[in-house]
């Protein structure tokens, strides 16, 4: 017991060398502790859990990546959506023979008044939707260009696998 | 004599546990030290052919990786003037309720070095690398990365020590 607090002291101070680190550990991951040393298990435990972490694949991680994706979708299909419900307010449906606009209440049944109202509102939708949505798109095609980058080591892997495997056989 | 892809898996893909559990101690975040090893590969592999010149790769590969997540820390003080590399502090009574193992608690304690420390520290109580090796990753002398090696221990003693006498008080008093 002499010997592990010296050894500990000498952990402390910074001077202790590897294999003496490895005598320590050995003791502390042991279940025959003095209650004087019970204190410095913990230490020990969290050095041997954290070597065993591994590199997780690629399809473990990344959750937010997924939430980004739906998030996109919500406001792109939402865009799509209000503009396709606009077009049929504005123009009614398209099996109508002439165009016309409703104004407060008021049809208006003069062709290019109603077409003029549509294309300034058209206009300005479309440019409100483009302010929002740009940013949105910059970044899907940023983290698209970028998928193909962190493929290339599975790929790499699952081709050098292959061909391990050929070498075998 | 080119490195090819099989030597490059058996150099470098091998290494991306070490590397990994590396950047997940600096950055202190998951996903972002999953990207910084794949920075990493793809640079490596970039840069294959000057490989071959190089004699410790595994040591290399670690120094590498360190700077590369260093120059992520760097970047995000730049873009939150919160920095949210959490330095050496006392836990606050919540912190400590919520964590009441103490395996996570140690864990917790040792993120909470400055980051040398607790890269020191790791490097060489979870990697078992020796100090000549920390000295060339963490690009300091030999004699620097003891003394930071056992200022991270004694902190961690410190702490250790504290809150055992207080876990051992509450089990007394029950």
């Amino acid at each position: 017991m002499e010997n592990i607090n010296e050894l500990l002291n000498k952990y402390f101070s910074g001077t202790s060398t590897l294999e003496e680190e490895k005598i320590l550990k050995k003791y502390f991951t042991s279940e025959k502790l003095t209650t004087e040393h019970q204190a410095y298990k913990p230490l020990f435990d969290v050095f041997d859990l954290e070597a065993k972490v591994t590199y997780p694949p690629a399809n473990q991680k990344l959750t937010n990546k997924k939430r980004f994706h739906l998030r996109t979708f919500l406001y792109t299909s939402s865009g799509v959506a209000a503009a396709i419900l606009l077009t049929f307010w504005l123009f009614g449906s398209p099996a109508m023979q002439s165009d016309y606009a409703i104004v407060n209440g008021t049809r208006i049944n003069d062709n290019e008044i109603a077409q003029q109202m549509a294309q300034e509102k058209i206009n300005k939708v479309e440019t409100m939707l483009q302010g929002k949505l740009t940013p949105l798109e910059s970044l899907q095609t940023v983290k698209n260009r970028l998928e193909p980058a962190k493929r290339i080591f599975e790929i790499k892997n699952d081709i050098l696998d292959i061909k391990h495997k050929l070498n075998f056989e | 004599m080119r490195m090819d892809t099989l030597q490059f898996k058996n150099r470098i893909i091998i290494l991306s546990d070490k590397l990994f559990r590396l950047a997940k101690s600096i950055l202190q975040n998951e996903d972002e030290a999953w990207d910084a090893v794949q920075d990493l590969n793809l640079k490596l592999w970039e840069k294959r052919i000057q490989l071959n010149e190089i004699e410790n790769i595994p040591a290399f590969a670690m120094r590498s990786m360190r700077n590369l997540c260093l120059d992520v820390l760097r970047q995000r003080r730049n873009n939150d003037h919160i920095g949210t590399d959490i330095e050496y502090q006392e836990l606050n009574p919540y912190q400590q309720t919520e964590r009441n193992d103490m395996v996570t608690k140690i864990q917790l304690l040792i993120d909470r070095l400055p980051e040398l420390q607790r890269t020191i520290m790791r490097m060489r109580d979870v990697e078992g690398m020796e100090i000549s090796e920390i000295s060339y990753i963490t690009q300091i002398t030999e004699n620097a990365v003891s003394v930071n090696l056992s200022r991270a221990r004694q902190k961690v003693r410190e702490q250790l020590i504290t809150e055992h006498s207080r876990v051992e008080e509450r089990i007394w008093r029950t």
